[in-house]
């Protein structure tokens, strides 16, 4: 038997060792990117770990251009806003993601990057509730540069369970600038038209509107979430848009009572975002050939990727864009109009197109 | 800061006991590894909430000062104005911080007051800090005790291994430890077995408590609609949780006192093997236990007075303690269950020793985990609920909401959770049963190799455990 003084060495020098190999390896393979852009393995960028893995890709990728939004912003296509904006883009989405969640991930953008141009997709839902209030618990260890917040990093069982094994598989294998266009991209994924709307189970909020009280929360959110980023970054275009829902969405909101008090945030937005010179503001909501076309969605909110290539192009031409409040007047008015027809009606799934 | 945490693990406690060692090495003169370790220890409490600090510096204080008046002054009038200053004073932050909410909002249900409700929240280990500092006053008083530098008092109330979750310890079993000259310089003899005690007080928290309460955690959330089977998991469940919990946090207390060469004495030995309530009580949580008997149980009478007056005692002594637990009327009836399950055994002692030991360990254990529903559930319906369901005899299949908690990773089919979980609560009542008490194993450490290598692993497993990614699936968009 050694004596206690040996025992003591071993035992620390043992767990000194494992400290060091969990430390080097995950510097090394680093499955979020938060040391290093993956050189010699693909690293894992998926929904389910989207929170973790947008920290690497935020702190370590090459961009000065970036598109900001929920799902509906997922199937852009980085490499073709490159060619129809300039600049270089990257996604930095967040599924179901709120405005403070899109905070988050710009601020680290502008602290880590010199950014030309956002591409913001307003999902109205996203500016709804506290703003402070996340979509996800957020692992705030990888978006901080400290360096003792990484232990929850180096010694995590999943990243160890899971993740690194998953890099190791790919080990030899480059991650090439397609990555911008496959990451969170759900094209492909599912149907559109009217059988998969009809089956689709997404169920957007349904909160009960104080709407003055709503109306003074997502001025908060937008003055809190946004707006600084607009005032202190003279030099960065926004283009921010409101994403072309169907209209059987707003029809939706008809039935939840919802309705006025989101046609009235849209003019919230408006007349917060408009006054600055670097903000240009785009209107799709009531762009009847896509939000009549019930082909174009899997669901009553989202769109197939070829709306998101359309946006682009729109953006880049700047169709669409809305420089007068009674525009966005205008356009309420027509989703208002669609949304009681359809409500009127009883049903909405039909060819919007044909019905109205 | 927490044992079971990153910050604590791998910087607090390394940084923390080379300093302390270096400077009572460096310079035997002045007690500077002491002042250290106050400071140090003021950290840990104030980590994650440092507006507590002058909370506990002002007890300390306080309480250091009225000792001290009582230890000085010969004049009885002012020593026992003093004492009841102390008892007021500590007693009176207790039930500001602690019990002030709770009586406001009963008397504003009963009276139809409107009484103004704090929300403040609990200070980390008040309730700890201030039954310590308690028997030093009480003692103080009756000059049992010698008198203390501020330094040394300071060291007794704050050394941080004991500070949030105890055990409550007595002022005379560690300031003479910390006044040991020896004890300056760094012991491998107490390092080593302290080490091993960290590492499976952590794996018990860890890896077996943290596991039970997933399950634990789902059964109670669903309190109503339990079958049987699933309310009987439940309720085990939560008697291996806490058990796991509370003696892991204490043998990591005990290991970390080790390491700096101070013995901090048990908590837990082995309660689950108890065969009747008495023993139960002289097993779980001792320090609790003695501080109780020893500064109500007895200045009340005791069992001198007859055999009414012992029953009266016990019965209050197990409020306090129900009371001591927590602010709530469940708390309270967990603690009279005790105290009349007590007053049974002091009633029928003869009759109940006669029995078969399986036996009388069959009762105990049974009360036990029952109680323990009422001490867990958010109200008397939900506790009701599972007990309702335990004696229903109404069996069905397990939910995956509990077996889950049990999955092995890797993903094996869910069917297989259920083979687990017994699996799990097999060995976990085996271990309370069978093994010998983790102090003792502590106390009569052998360095080999063996204990090296479970040393090393549990602590490696436990770090690896302490955070995971929170895969999310946003099946809808």
């Amino acid at each position: 038997m050694m004596n206690t003084k040996n025992w003591c060495r071993l035992t620390v020098s043992l767990l000194l060792a494992f400290i060091i190999f969990c430390v080097t390896v995950v510097c090394i393979i680093d499955p979020f990117q938060i040391y290093h852009l993956a050189k010699w393995y693909i690293p894992p960028i998926d929904k389910t770990t989207q929170v973790y893995s947008n920290a690497g890709i935020v702190k370590n990728y090459s961009y000065d251009s970036a598109i900001v939004g929920t799902s509906v912003t997922e199937n852009f296509h980085p490499t073709y806003m490159d060619t129809r904006l300039g600049g270089h883009f990257i996604k930095l989405c967040t599924s179901a993601g709120t405005v403070h969640n899109h905070a988050v991930l710009l601020q680290r953008a502008f602290d880590t990057h010199s950014m030309n141009h956002i591409v913001y997709g307003l999902d109205i839902y996203s500016l709804v509730g506290a703003s402070d209030k996340l979509a996800y618990a957020l692992p705030d260890y990888l978006y901080t540069d400290t360096v003792l917040d990484d232990a929850q990093y180096w010694f995590n069982r999943t990243v160890w369970g899971s993740f690194l094994p998953k890099c190791l598989k790919t080990w030899g294998r480059k991650q090439e600038d397609s990555i911008r266009d496959q990451m969170y991209n759900w094209a492909g994924q599912d149907d559109y038209g009217p059988v998969a709307m009809y089956n689709a189970v997404f169920d957007t909020p349904d909160y009960v509107y104080n709407p003055d009280a709503f109306l003074e929360q997502a001025r908060l959110n937008l003055e809190i979430n946004l707006l600084p980023f607009i005032k202190s970054h003279p030099e960065t275009s926004f283009d921010i848009f409101f994403p072309p829902y169907s209209a059987a969405e707003w029809s939706n909101m008809e039935s939840k009572g919802t309705l006025e008090a989101l046609l009235s945030l849209r003019l919230l937005c408006f007349d917060v975002l408009s006054p600055y010179n670097n903000v240009a503001l785009f209107d799709f909501s009531a762009r009847d050939s896509w939000v009549l076309n019930i082909n174009n969605y899997k669901d009553t909110t989202h769109y197939g990727e070829w709306i998101n290539d359309e946006i682009t192009d729109c953006i880049a031409d700047a169709d669409g864009s809305v420089s007068e409040r009674s525009v966005i007047e205008c356009n309420n008015e027509k989703l208002r109009s669609w949304a009681h027809a359809l409500h009127e009606a009883g049903y909405w799934i039909f060819n919007l197109n044909e019905s109205l | 800061m927490l044992f079971n945490s990153y910050i604590f693990i791998l910087a607090f406690l390394p940084i923390t006991l080379i300093v302390y060692f270096l400077l009572g090495r460096l310079n035997q003169r002045y007690p500077l590894n002491k002042i250290f370790l106050v400071l140090a220890s003021f950290v840990f409490y104030g980590y994650n909430n440092p507006r507590y600090v002058p909370i506990i510096l002002c007890s300390i204080l306080v309480n250091y000062l009225l000792s001290q008046g009582m230890l000085s002054l010969n004049i009885k009038p002012l020593r026992i104005l003093f004492l009841i200053a102390g008892l007021v004073g500590n007693l009176g932050v207790l039930f500001l911080f602690k019990y002030h909410d709770f009586f406001a909002e009963n008397l504003n249900r009963a009276l139809s007051l409107n009484l103004r409700l704090n929300y403040w929240v609990l200070p980390l280990g008040i309730s700890f800090f201030t039954f310590q500092q308690l028997s030093y006053v009480i003692d103080s008083y009756t000059r049992k005790v010698p008198r203390y530098n501020f330094l040394d008092y300071a060291l007794f109330v704050t050394f941080f291994p004991q500070l949030i979750a105890g055990p409550i310890v007595l002022h005379s079993e560690i300031v003479p430890q910390f006044a040991d000259p020896k004890n300056r310089h760094f012991q491998s003899d107490n390092f080593a077995p302290g080490l091993f005690a960290f590492a499976r007080g952590l794996f018990k928290k860890v890896i077996i408590a943290d596991t039970f309460a997933v399950a634990v955690e789902a059964g109670f959330l669903s309190a109503t609609s339990l079958n049987t089977a699933e309310a009987w998991f439940v309720a085990l469940g939560y008697t291996l949780q806490l058990y796991f919990d509370f003696s892991g946090y204490c043998d990591m207390a005990t290991g970390i006192g080790l390491m700096f060469n101070i013995r901090i004495p048990i908590n837990f030995n082995s309660p689950y093997k108890s065969l009747n309530i008495r023993e139960f009580w002289q097993r779980w949580h001792i320090t609790l236990s003695r501080f109780l008997t020893n500064y109500v149980y007895f200045p009340l009478g005791g069992s001198r007075k007859g055999m009414v007056r012992t029953c009266f005692n016990l019965l209050i002594v197990f409020l306090l303690s129900g009371l001591w637990h927590g602010a709530g009327w469940l708390f309270m009836l967990w603690g009279l269950m005790h105290g009349v399950m007590s007053v049974l055994y002091r009633l029928f002692r003869k009759q109940f020793d006669a029995l078969h030991p399986a036996l009388q360990w069959l009762i105990t254990f049974t009360f036990v985990i029952i109680a323990w529903v009422f001490f867990r559930a958010p109200t008397l319906q939900d506790a009701m609920g599972i007990v309702r369901s335990m004696f229903m005899m109404n069996f069905g299949p397990l939910r995956s909401s509990i077996t889950s908690a049990f999955a092995l990773p890797g993903g094996f089919h869910p069917g297989y959770n259920a083979i687990y979980m017994m699996l799990w609560y097999l060995l976990a009542v085996g271990a309370c049963l069978g093994l010998p008490n983790n102090f003792e194993t502590t106390m009569s450490f052998k360095p080999t190799l063996l204990n090296a290598a479970t040393t090393v692993i549990m602590l490696v497993y436990c770090i690896l455990s302490l955070s995971g990614v929170s895969v999310f699936l946003y099946f809808n968009f």
